[in-house]
């Protein structure tokens, strides 16, 4: 039975696992674990024993994806690791023009369908989407999308150009999203043979080709695990939801102080809210807002949003939340999570009205994720 | 040592690979340093990964040592090695 609430905490120096109760009142911080790699991602997949799985790098021995038990010690590398691609010559060339990371790194690893317990998705810079059928000792590539006929309009962002976002639909496996900066989001109906870019209605960013279907800058892409269709995004610019698979987008940040931002975490018990953390995008800055330090969620029919403090700083928190660095748990009241750039991670147990913080004074975090085990 | 048997030598990873092969030291056969990597490759697989690039070169910014010289990086896999040799292999780091 479960009864212990974990987050996977990815930092810029090594992976911390904080782990509570069920009721997630006090939290105790276990780590660092694979010290000295910069852990981009980690999650625990509960689809059978639960298992951990780490996206790292280092800057003389590359990437790859480790996994392994719960300790955090024992954490074996891919013997095939997902092997990013190579920009094309246009992207190289924009890249280092405007001094874009062009790092080859994996940017996420995520559990695949339900009833495919041993498969698992990772994502890369340059953006690629890679599948392993063993629970991570080998992966390989998806050329539908890797290859896919847009990619010469795939842009390289500011974080390199990523494959950030990948949600297998629960209420269909062959069903899968991705989302790539700065591109767009696509999906697949057939298992990842044929891929659709589903970013009709979203804004593009400036400069974008006026005649692709790609051309927008998605930074987080979430599919809501009980509603089906409904998916939101936090893009570059704006907060969009969709209620048909993707096939259309209603912008949805009118009332928010900023409609720039990274993080996005949805509420399994509530499909009618998402959460987010607007950051203030002038001069490149991406902090908090105003310095405060503030969650958003919508008031439901239009109304607006409510901001949620609680327990967060208030008056000089110019800290930022990077786009892996929020995520929620499945529990009743949900857990909503964050981490930021200044090494805090926060908690709610009461779906963002109160917050607290787990942990402290960490490396710079890179992501959060949620495990009930 | 049997005819026609590599030299014994030790090959020493810097803390960071540990998580990598799952050890720090170990003692293999080779008898040049290219053989002496393909049979710690064969111990950990994703050493190659990890040390190499696709061509089969060490990736830029690690460093190989032979009984504490550092060994050039053009020829480094054809170096010859004899029994007892030490290699080390470094994270290059610099600034400050």
């Amino acid at each position: 039975m479960a009864d212990k609430t974990i987050l996977c905490v990815g930092t810029k120096r090594g992976l911390f696992l904080l782990e509570s109760t069920k009721q997630r009142r006090k939290w105790a911080v276990k780590g660092p674990f694979m010290k000295g790699w910069t852990v981009h991602h980690a999650m625990i997949d509960t689809r059978s024993t639960p298992r951990l799985h780490v996206a790292a790098e280092n800057f003389s021995f590359a990437a790859n994806a480790f996994s392994g038990g719960l300790s955090g010690t024992q954490l074996k590398p891919a013997e095939k690791p997902p092997a990013a691609p190579e920009l094309n010559p246009k992207s190289k060339k924009f890249a280092k023009q405007h001094g874009l990371d062009m790092t080859k790194r994996i940017w996420l690893i995520e559990p695949g369908p339900a009833n495919e317990k041993k498969v698992l998705y990772a994502g890369t810079a340059p953006a690629g989407l890679f599948r392993s059928e063993d629970r991570g000792k080998s992966w390989e590539a998806v050329p539908g999308i890797n290859q896919h006929r847009t990619r010469k309009d795939w842009s390289p962002g500011a974080g390199g150009q990523s494959l950030h976002s990948i949600q297998v639909d629960p209420h269909d496996p062959q069903r899968i999203y991705v989302a790539i900066s700065a591109a767009g989001s696509f999906r697949t109906d057939d298992g990842g043979k044929r891929w659709k870019p589903i970013n009709a209605s979203v804004a593009k960013y400036v400069g974008a080709p006026k005649e692709t279907t790609v051309g927008t800058c998605v930074h987080k892409l979430r599919v809501h695990p009980t509603e089906p269709g409904r998916l939101f995004q936090q893009n570059h610019v704006g907060v969009y939801r969709s209620d048909d698979h993707g096939d259309s987008w209603n912008r949805i940040d009118k009332g928010l102080p900023y409609d720039f931002g990274f993080g996005l975490a949805l509420n399994p018990g509530n499909p009618e809210v998402c959460y987010v953390i607007p950051l203030q995008p002038e001069g490149y800055a991406f902090r908090a807002t105003d310095g405060a330090l503030s969650v958003f969620r919508p008031n439901g029919n239009g109304r607006g949003w409510k901001r949620l403090t609680k327990g967060l700083p208030q008056k000089n928190a110019y800290v930022s939340v990077l786009r892996q660095a929020m995520s929620s748990d499945s529990l009743k009241p949900c857990g909503i999570y964050f981490g930021t750039g200044g090494g805090q991670v926060f908690a709610s147990a009461d779906e963002g009205e109160s917050w607290q913080a787990a942990a402290e004074y960490l490396p710079s975090v890179y992501s959060v994720t949620a495990a009930v085990v | 040592m049997t005819a026609g048997s590599p030299p014994i030598v030790t090959l020493e990873l810097p803390t960071l690979l540990r998580t990598v092969a799952g050890w720090r030291r170990v003692t293999l056969g080779g008898r040049t340093i290219g053989e002496a990597l393909e049979a710690a490759f064969e111990k950990a697989p994703a050493l190659r990964h990890h040390l190499t690039e696709d061509s089969g070169e060490l990736r830029p910014h690690i460093l190989c040592m032979l009984n504490d010289a550092v060994v050039p990086r053009t020829g480094l896999r054809s170096t010859p090695l004899e029994s007892g040799d030490e290699i080390l292999i470094h994270q290059a780091i610099s600034g400050g």
